[in-house]
């Protein structure tokens, strides 16, 4: 083909039917760079084709054995020129690009410049059978190999590998890497530990050299030994390592059998042995090439013996155990003989060594999971999947909450199984989630979860992290007051899904923040409500201004009332939602905070129709908040709120004179479940209000329907609760007259039971500080709660305010509300302007400097 | 490493397509295997090229006539044998070595053509047979320049003139020489026969060439082993392996230098059928078989084209990708260089056998001049000095524009490229219509 830059030499079947083809390729006039491979002008490459081509992948190996021991080439001739056939091979492109991919690939390794990484972990043949089973290497060998961190070294290091062998599952898991004496003073300690997780230990020989893998890869034995004796690793050692292992896993069998015959397993082979070894293998250690940084790793690769020369090393064993010299060397040279032929088996290795493995998700938000203790509340649609993502995730601890019971219809759409039907679902859930990593606590919490974790003085500190996924409003109502009056507040993630499973709403509250879920949902309510073009449908979907009225019912009775939605949608939108919320976690928890800083957020998640809108996500910083003077409510102040009324003080500054009072309605909400009083807005004086130095009287000039459009834009979220004003540059303390006018609004004539008065002011500097906008700066705050007395208002009740009538107006010069000129009144001036037929609620603060 | 050339080794002449090859045994014992001088080159693009004179420069003297111990001719063609006649003239040639064909050409038509060389080569060998006979029907010592070789089997032997020789004039295929002009270099050279084989003596005439192996053994007891075939085929080469095989005598067929048989001629691995080149790698891995380290395929050539014209002669460029396939391959025109060839010296040391790196040669080519200033001999360089100076003039006027030199992965992505195809609109308008 192409005047000989590539010929085919010669096409056979192999062994296992795959075709064979051997190809010549020109390589002349290559570069040859400093850890380049040295190629001559042409090169044969044996092709084997697998029947399953072009939809399985070709494997290359060189004729000759001139590139062991060199970077991508592995067991001596093979190349490795996929890292990942799954995505570099195209099977439309077929041989043609093999050809091109073997070209570049000895390009490249004449440059030296191959990817350095790589290693063998895999026989270059095909293997028909797996039954020589798995070996999962949990343990860093870190410092035990005996190489310099660049693979320098000539010693051969042996150790043992302390493993539990699952025979039936065929899978050794190695534990530990210990020296032969630990291992000998183990197994023959009284109360040896013979059982890990209820699966017997064995030990199994470990040999680490420096040299790395430059032969064939072995089918016997022998193999095996020549390959290790040009490391320096000769075929005696070879034998008398196993033997000694062999010594060892002849004792722990014995105790296990004795200990537990059902645990104790049969043999791995047929051919068992009274006594005999559980499993003969070998493991080898080399450097690899596969690194991170310069120091290079150990590469492991297990063969286990087959029941032949598993006999052997255990009649050596025996007869030395015996430590009958000549019977020895009897054994030994008839071992050798027998071990020369006997096959072995390449066990398949599963590095779960830290030191070797990254995490398929480092650098995902879920990352942040890693190590942590979480809690999970609901075991349901969200809070199923939330957890196991958490687990698989690497959280260290997990409690999930949940307070009932697998039923069949849930099966529907939620990770429990038929058998789980009648079991608490913490429960079936803990069990399945420690199955997926042994090494995790799982913990199931039956029960009311407000109870059990957000009582009065529970202590969340043994959290991390919270994800509320009940989608309960209780719940989040209970969290949101537990954590007003907690010392230590774990970063809170809270989720529910639309009713229609096409939308989820996930808030996320950090240390700093506050308010909790409740509070942030409040915040996207208000968000949505003002019509913000991102959030109208979620809006539309999680706070309708009138309840649906077609509730699902799935099960006949009085079942509890669901949204319809499938398991592909609940489980999207969980995991949707869980990184969303571990994005913003991950990013807070690493960045700097002022007062500024977000500290809660929600980001709506959409799928189907609603999924062309995306993701939209909103922040909070902190608000400001503070206990109100009759110590029973927590005030929050939204940044907005006291963005208005700074504005206003600004305008009125600048319009009216800086010592000109001012103020206006508060609108918010109160809570009084969780004892919280919402401010999110401000309102500043009506136009038919009086304001002047020492006087602020607020007019009714609007005030109703400004309240109304507040309502009804906010679905009644946001009402009247108070007044504000000002006292600038003076205390932030209520005068008497400040007392009596709130005294009148709650009074029985009044409007309102409870009203929150706030008032804003501050030393000179301060207060000058919070209007030029200084970073961070915010006015002095006194703020307090006025009940209407039940009874009569009498001095101590927080609704006295004395008996005098404060409400005329005091002579002299006022601006009004709006814009119009300064006008006098007189000396105790009627208030001709107050418009008749209008009740004629009044207020006066009146501010004396003292 | 050593600037001296060693004592023992065999010569390639850079002198385009054609064989010429010197063993030197010792300083005064020459062998020469093949013979291309082009000083008569009746093509022009050919530059001539002196060979018998460059040769003739560096032979030791014996009574003052320049003395070459023995001519091997491995078969009549004039790339084998040109400047035969001149070297005749010019030197004295202790021992000739013929095969039994040029009778046999002669006797089935005595007009057939014949290079002058071959002719002048056929008559002193004519020549020589009936002075030998004569002098041992006489008992006779044989006079210097009389002695001559009949190597190789004719079904016709006792037809010609040649069979009243004394048995040990005669050699078979499957023996071995170690006499060179009648004295016995046992131990130090050895020429096994391989061929011409009696079954092929009416075979055309490259079918017949003389096949030897060649060893050279230094009093060290180095050995170096250099595989001739002349111009044999695939056919002829398998015939000598499995032959030598079947025989148990591998070590015969070892070598640490083949000489790609026919000037790297595709036929030695390609064999004609139905119309294609089929391959045969049945040789190449026979080739390997019997390959020691590190050995290597000297094609005595010019340089290989980038791509083989149909019918055209050796060298062919499938040829020398097959070598390149299993081996470390030279061509003598393009080594190292195709600018500047060196000569291609095969050297044996107490390291061994080895191919001289061409620095080396090119100091060595120096130092023979002094070392034959001061008096002292050395040979080898001398031979590889007046080979150096045949390749220099080989190589004037050699046209190097149609050789590659784009790297071989470029070529091989190229042709994966061609070969999936375009994916470019056509260049040029395209009509449609109804006539």
């Amino acid at each position: 083909m192409a005047g000989g830059a590539v010929e085919l030499l010669e096409e056979r079947k192999n062994f296992y039917g795959n075709t064979v083809f051997t190809i010549s390729m020109d390589t002349s006039g290559l570069v040859r760079g400093p850890n380049g491979i040295t190629v001559r002008p042409r090169e044969r490459f044996k092709v084997i084709v697998p029947n399953g081509f072009p939809f399985e992948p070709p494997s290359v190996v060189a004729v000759h054995n001139r590139w062991a021991k060199t970077p991508h080439v592995q067991w001596g001739s093979s190349l490795c020129l996929y890292a990942s056939s799954s995505v570099e091979w195209n099977p439309s492109d077929g041989i043609r690009g093999l050809i091109s991919r073997l070209s570049t690939w000895v390009e490249h390794a004449a440059a030296g410049t191959l990817d350095p990484d790589g290693q063998p972990l895999h026989p270059p043949a095909v293997y028909t059978s797996a039954d020589a089973g798995i070996v999962l290497v949990h343990p860093d060998l870190g410092d035990r190999v005996p190489w310099a961190s660049d693979g320098a070294g000539s010693e051969i290091r042996t150790l043992i590998a302390w493993c539990a062998a699952d025979t039936r599952q065929r899978r050794v898991d190695v534990l530990e890497w210990v020296d032969l004496a630990t291992a000998t003073e183990r197994a023959d300690a009284g109360d040896a530990e013979v059982f890990v997780r209820g699966h017997p230990v064995v030990a199994v020989p470990v040999v680490l050299t420096p040299d790395e893998f430059g032969f064939e890869y072995p089918a016997d034995v022998k193999a095996l030994s020549q390959g290790l004796s040009e490391s320096g690793y000769d075929r005696d050692s070879l034998l008398l390592d196993l033997a000694a292992a062999t010594v060892l896993n002849r004792k722990l069998r014995v105790k296990q059998k004795a200990e537990n015959p059902g645990a104790a397993g049969v043999s791995w082979d047929e051919s068992e042995l009274e006594d005999g070894p559980l499993l003969t293998a070998v493991l080898v250690g080399t450097p690899s090439r596969r690194v991170e940084g310069e120091t290079r790793l150990a590469h492991l690769a297990a063969w286990k013996l087959d029941g032949l020369s598993s006999m052997i090393t255990d009649l050596f064993a025996r007869v030395r155990d015996l430590a009958v010299a000549d019977l020895e060397g009897e054994v030994r040279d008839l071992a050798f003989s027998w071990f020369d032929s006997a096959k072995i088996a390449w066990m398949q290795v599963m590095e779960t060594r830290p030191e070797v493995t990254r995490r398929r998700d480092q650098g995902t938000p879920l990352s942040w999971l890693a190590g942590k203790r979480a809690l999970v509340l609901g075991a349901g649609a969200l809070g199923a999947p939330v957890a196991e993502m958490c687990v698989r995730a690497g959280v260290r601890e997990l409690t999930v909450a949940d307070r009932s019971l697998v039923t069949p219809g849930i099966l529907v759409r939620q990770p429990y199984t038929d058998a789980d039907i009648g079991q608490w679902k913490a429960s079936a859930l803990s069990e399945r989630l420690s199955s997926i990593r042994p090494d995790v606590t799982v913990t199931p919490s039956v029960g009311n979860v407000r109870t059990t974790f957000f009582a009065p003085g529970r202590d969340l500190s043994a959290f991390d992290l919270i994800i509320d996924a009940t989608a309960d409003a209780s719940v989040r109502s209970a969290i949101e007051k537990a954590r007003r009056e907690a010392t230590i507040r774990p970063p809170l993630i809270t989720m529910v899904i639309g009713h229609d499973a096409r939308r989820g709403l996930v808030t996320t509250n950090l240390t700093s923040a506050t308010g909790a879920g409740a509070d942030t949902f409040r915040k996207v309510a208000l968000l949505a409500s003002s019509r913000a073009q991102e959030w109208t449908d979620v809006g539309d979907d999680l706070f309708p201004t009138s309840p649906r009225t077609q509730l699902f019912f799935p099960e006949p009775g009085c079942s509890a009332p669901t949204f319809v939605g499938s398991a592909a949608q609940t489980t999207a939108l969980a995991g949707a939602m869980l990184s969303e919320a571990l994005t913003v976690l991950s990013r807070r928890s690493s960045t700097g905070s002022t007062a500024d800083t977000p500290v809660s957020s929600a980001s709506a998640v959409r799928l189907g129709s609603a999924s062309s809108l995306g993701t939209s996500r909103a922040e909070w910083p902190a608000d400001v908040v503070q206990v109100d003077g009759s110590n029973s409510y927590e005030v929050r102040i939204s940044a907005e709120a006291l963005a208005e009324a700074r504005a206003e003080s600004r305008r009125g500054a600048r319009t009216r004179g800086p010592e000109i009072e001012t103020g206006g309605m508060l609108l918010g909400a109160f809570d009084d479940a969780t004892g919280i009083v919402y401010v999110d807005k401000v309102a500043g004086p009506p136009p038919d209000s009086y304001l002047a130095e020492m006087y602020f009287q607020h007019g009714v000039e609007g005030v109703q329907e400004r309240v109304d459009t507040e309502l009804e834009r906010t679905g009644r979220a946001t009402g009247f609760v108070g007044f504000w004003h000002t006292h600038p540059a003076g205390p932030a303390r209520p005068s008497p007259t400040d007392e009596h006018g709130m005294a009148s609004v709650v009074g029985p004539d009044g409007t309102t039971r409870r009203a929150l008065m706030m008032i804003l002011g501050g030393s000179e500097r301060r207060w000058a500080g919070w209007l030029e906008g200084a970073a961070g700066e915010h006015p002095d705050l006194y703020l307090r709660v006025v009940p209407r007395s039940a009874g009569p208002v009498v001095a101590g009740h927080p609704g006295y305010v004395g008996g005098t009538d404060l409400q005329r107006l005091p002579a002299g010069t006022y601006f009004r509300g709006g814009y119009s000129p300064r006008i006098r009144v007189a000396a105790g001036g009627r208030a001709t302007h107050v418009p008749a037929g209008r009740s004629r609620v009044r207020w006066l603060w009146r501010w004396q400097r003292s | 490493m050593s600037t001296e050339l060693p004592e023992l080794g065999v010569v390639f002449w850079p002198v385009g397509t054609g064989d010429s090859s010197t063993v030197v045994v010792s300083e005064d014992v020459l062998v020469q295997v093949d013979l291309n001088d082009r000083d008569k080159a009746d093509d022009e693009t050919t530059p001539e090229v002196p060979v018998v004179d460059l040769l003739v420069e560096v032979l030791p003297k014996v009574d003052g006539r320049p003395f070459l111990a023995a001519f091997v001719l491995t078969h009549a063609d004039k790339d084998h044998c040109s400047g035969f006649a001149d070297l005749l003239e010019k030197a004295i040639i202790g021992e000739l070595w013929a095969t039994p064909r040029m009778w046999r050409e002669y006797r089935d038509d005595p007009d057939a053509e014949m290079c002058e060389d071959a002719k002048a080569f056929h008559e002193e060998v004519v020549r020589r047979v009936e002075a030998v006979k004569k002098a041992a029907a006489e008992g006779n010592e044989i006079a210097a320049g009389d002695r001559v070789l009949v190597v190789g089997y004719d079904t016709d032997h006792a037809k010609h003139a040649y069979h009243e020789l004394p048995e040990r004039y005669l050699v078979y295929p499957g023996q071995s020489i170690t006499k060179i002009n009648g004295v016995d270099y046992a131990g130090r050279f050895e020429a096994f026969i391989h061929a011409p084989f009696k079954d092929d003596c009416a075979a055309a005439r490259n079918d017949t060439s003389l096949s030897m192996q060649v060893t050279l053994t230094e009093d060290g007891g180095q050995d170096g082993k250099v595989l001739l075939f002349g111009d044999l085929a695939y056919e002829t080469i398998m015939k000598i392996f499995t032959y030598s095989e079947e025989k148990g005598r591998e070590h015969y067929l070892e070598w640490n230098l083949l000489l790609a048989p026919h000037h790297c001629s595709k036929k030695i691995m390609y064999v004609r059928e139905d119309g294609r080149d089929v391959l045969k790698t049945d040789v190449l891995q026979a080739f390997e078989r019997h390959a020691r380290q590190e050995a290597v395929v000297v094609a005595s050539s010019g340089v290989i084209p980038v791509s083989d014209a149909p019918g055209a002669n050796p060298p062919h460029r499938k040829a020398a990708d097959r070598y390149q396939d299993y081996f470390e391959f030279i061509c003598t025109m393009e080594w190292p260089s195709k600018e500047e060839p060196s000569p291609v010296v095969l050297g044996l040391d107490t390291n061994g056998a080895r191919i001289v790196e061409d620095s080396v040669v090119a100091l060595s080519t120096k130092s023979a001049e002094s070392a034959k200033a001061a008096g002292t001999r050395r040979r080898l360089s001398e031979v590889a000095a007046a080979a150096t100076a045949a390749g220099r003039v080989a190589s004037r006027g050699a046209t190097l524009a149609d050789t590659s030199t784009t790297p071989g992965t470029q070529r091989v992505q190229a042709a994966v490229k061609a070969d999936r195809g375009s994916q470019d609109a056509p260049t040029t308008t395209v009509g449609f219509g109804c006539d």
